[in-house]
C-alpha cells in the first residue's frame, strides 16, 4: 500500500510539472467545458489529499 | 457614505473584533504569543495555514493573472499542494526539533543548527527585509479593493490606515490565537463569496462557465494553453519548481509560527495531508479572470478585473461584501506576517536578556514594522514594490541551509553555507534588476551557483578538518 502511495505521489508531481509539455494536456481544447490543462491540474491536485490520507491512516502508531 | 463603504467599514471592524476575541487568558511571553503554547490541533492548524496561504493575491491577483496570461495563471495552483505533500514528511522533523530546543523562529532553527547566533541574526534580517514588501502588498491590496469599489483613492488610503491599525491592535492583544480565529471567519467568507461569484458572474456575462470557455476557444484559443511569450513553459515550470522549493523547505519565515503552534506531530501531518484539497479553490478566481478576458477591454487594470465584474453584476451591498472578503484576505495573512517578522526581530535581531524586555521589543516591532509598511504603501509604493521582486527568489537562497539543517548531523559547516547564501543573493539581485530578460525563474537560476559554492566549500572543509558533531553536541 505505502509503496503504491509513494509511486502515486511521484506520478502526480511529474504530471503537474510536465503539464505544459504534454501535447494532449496543453492544447486549446475543452474537457467537461473547462480548459484541458485546468482539468488535468485540478484532478492531480485533488488526488494528493487521498494519497496522503492513505499514508496517514495506514502508518504504524508512533507513540503519540 | 456609500453602501459599499458602510458594508466595508462594518466588515473590517467585525474581522478585528473576532481577532480580539481569539485571546485565551494571559499571554506570558513571546513564545506563547507567537506559537500559542504549541497546543493547536489539526483543525485549527488547517484554518491557520489556509488563512496565511490565501492572500489578496487569491482574490485580485489570480483573476488578474488569468485575465492577462490565460492558462499561465495555473502556475500558482500546484506549488503549494506539491510543497505540502513534501511537508507531510519534513515538517514533523522541524516541529519535533523546534519543540525540543524551544525554537520559535526560522532564525532560531538555523542559528542553533549551525552553532552561530550571528548567522541566526543574518537570516532574521533577510527574513524581515524580504517579508516587509509582502506585508505592504497586503496593505495596498486592501486599499486597491476599496478604491476600485468606491471610486475614490482617498477611501482606499483611509481604509488601509483603519484596517491595519485594527490589525496591529488585535495582533498585539491576541497573538497567533487572534490570527487563528480570524482565519475561520476569513475562510468561510472567502469561500461563500467565491462560490457566489463563480455561479453568478459567468452566467450573467456569458451564459455560464461552459459558454465562457467556448467563447475563449473561439476568440483567443492561445489563452487556454501555456504558450510562447512572457508566460511560456519555461516560466511555468521554473516558477512552479522555485515556489515549491520555497514553501517545501519553509524559506518564508512567517510559515514557522503557524507550524510550530501545532500540538502534536499528528496534527502537523494531518494538516499537510488535508490542505492540498483546499488549493483547488484557486481555480475559481481564475475562471472569473477568463470571464473578464471575454468581456472587459484589454486596457482594464488586471488586478481590478474581478472587482470590476463584481461591480457590474451585483448590487452595491454585495460588492461591499466582496470588498470585506478581500479585506479579510489582506488582514489575516498580514497578521501572520507581522507575527513572523516581529518575533524574528525580538528573538534574533535585538537580543534581550529577560522575557519582559523581549516582549517589549516584540510589541515595538509589531507597531514599527506595520507603520513602516503602511507609510511606504501610501507615500512611496514603488520602493517596496521593487523589493517584492526579490522576496521569493531571495528567500529561495535559504534552501541549501534549510535542507542541511534537516539532518541530525552537521554535514556542512557554516562557512560554505554562508558563502553560498551570499553568492545566491547577489545573483538574484543582478538577475532581477540587471539586463536578464529570460523567462526562467531568477531564484532557481541563482540556486545553481549557491549550491556549487556550498558543494565546493564542503569539499574544502572535509580536507581541512574533522566532521562536525551531532546536533546534540552543537553549542547553542
Amino acid at each position: 500500500m505505502r509503496p503504491t502511495c509513494y509511486a502515486l505521489l511521484g506520478v502526480i508531481t511529474l504530471g503537474l510539472l510536465a503539464a505544459p509539455l504534454l501535447g494532449f494536456v496543453n492544447a486549446p481544447t475543452l474537457w467537461f467545458g473547462l480548459p484541458s490543462i485546468m482539468v488535468w491540474m485540478g484532478v492531480l491536485v485533488l488526488l494528493i489529499t487521498p494519497v496522503l490520507a492513505a499514508l496517514e491512516f495506514t502508518r504504524r502508531e508512533d507513540g503519540e | 457614505m456609500s453602501t459599499v463603504l458602510v458594508v466595508t467599514a462594518i466588515g473590517i471592524v467585525v474581522i478585528a473584533a473576532v481577532g480580539f476575541a481569539g485571546r485565551r487568558g494571559a499571554i506570558t511571553d513571546v513564545s506563547d504569543w507567537a506559537v500559542g503554547g504549541r497546543r493547536f490541533g489539526a483543525w485549527t492548524m488547517w484554518f491557520l495555514q489556509a488563512g496565511e496561504v490565501f492572500t489578496t493575491f487569491t482574490f485580485l491577483g489570480m483573476a488578474g493573472l488569468a485575465f492577462a496570461g490565460g492558462a499561465a495563471a495555473l502556475y500558482a495552483l500546484p506549488y503549494v499542494p506539491l510543497a505540502y505533500a513534501g511537508l507531510y514528511f519534513l515538517a514533523p522533523v522541524v516541529w519535533r526539533r523546534a519543540r525540543e530546543r524551544g525554537q520559535v523562529t526560522q532564525a532560531d532553527f538555523l542559528g542553533d543548527f549551525f552553532g552561530s547566533r550571528a548567522f541566526g541574526t543574518l537570516v532574521a534580517v533577510l527574513g524581515v527585509v524580504f517579508l516587509l514588501p509582502y506585508l505592504q502588498l497586503q496593505i495596498t491590496g486592501l486599499g486597491l479593493a476599496v478604491q476600485l469599489a468606491s471610486g475614490a483613492k482617498a477611501n482606499g488610503t483611509v481604509s488601509m490606515v483603519v484596517a491595519f491599525v485594527l490589525t496591529v491592535a488585535f495582533v498585539l492583544w491576541a497573538g497567533i490565537r487572534g490570527v487563528a480565529t480570524t482565519s475561520y471567519l476569513k475562510d468561510a467568507l472567502m469561500l461563500v463569496v467565491l462560490l457566489v461569484l463563480l455561479i453568478v458572474i459567468p452566467a450573467e456575462v456569458n451564459g455560464g462557465i461552459g459558454a465562457t470557455f467556448e467563447r475563449v476557444l473561439a476568440d483567443a484559443p492561445r489563452m487556454l494553453t501555456i504558450h510562447a511569450g512572457e508566460y511560456d513553459a519555461g516560466y511555468f515550470i521554473s516558477s512552479t519548481v522555485a515556489s515549491t522549493l520555497g514553501v517545501l523547505f519553509l524559506t518564508l519565515p512567517h510559515m514557522w509560527p503557524a507550524l510550530l503552534s501545532a500540538g502534536s506531530e499528528r496534527a502537523v501531518r494531518r494538516n499537510y495531508a488535508f490542505l492540498p484539497v483546499y488549493s483547488v479553490c484557486l481555480i475559481i478566481p481564475m475562471i472569473i479572470g477568463f470571464v473578464a478576458l471575454t468581456s472587459l477591454p484589454p486596457t482594464t487594470s488586471s488586478n481590478g478585473a474581478l472587482l470590476t465584474l463584481a461591480a457590474q453584476t451585483f448590487p452595491s451591498w454585495f460588492v461591499g461584501v466582496v470588498v470585506v472578503a478581500t479585506a479579510a484576505t489582506a488582514m489575516v495573512p498580514a497578521a501572520g506576517l507581522i507575527i513572523g517578522m516581529s518575533s524574528l526581530v525580538a528573538r534574533n535581531v535585538v537580543r534581550t536578556t529577560t522575557p519582559r524586555a523581549e516582549t517589549r521589543v516584540n510589541q515595538a516591532s509589531v507597531v514599527g514594522l506595520t507603520a513602516l509598511a503602511l507609510v511606504l504603501a501610501i507615500v512611496r509604493p514603488d520602493l517596496l514594490a521593487n523589493l517584492l521582486l526579490l522576496t521569493y527568489s531571495g528567500l529561495d537562497q535559504l534552501v541549501p541551509a534549510l535542507v542541511l539543517a534537516l539532518f541530525a548531523r552537521r554535514w556542512v559547516g557554516l562557512r560554505p553555507v554562508l558563502a553560498g547564501l551570499v553568492v545566491g543573493e547577489v545573483v538574484v539581485v543582478v538577475l532581477t534588476f540587471g539586463p536578464y530578460a529570460g523567462t526562467i525563474n531568477e531564484g532557481l537560476i541563482a540556486l545553481v551557483p549557491n549550491l556549487v559554492v556550498v558543494g565546493i566549500g564542503a569539499l574544502l572543509e572535509r580536507r581541512t578538518r574533522a566532521p562536525e558533531p551531532e546536533l546534540e553536541e552543537v553549542a547553542t
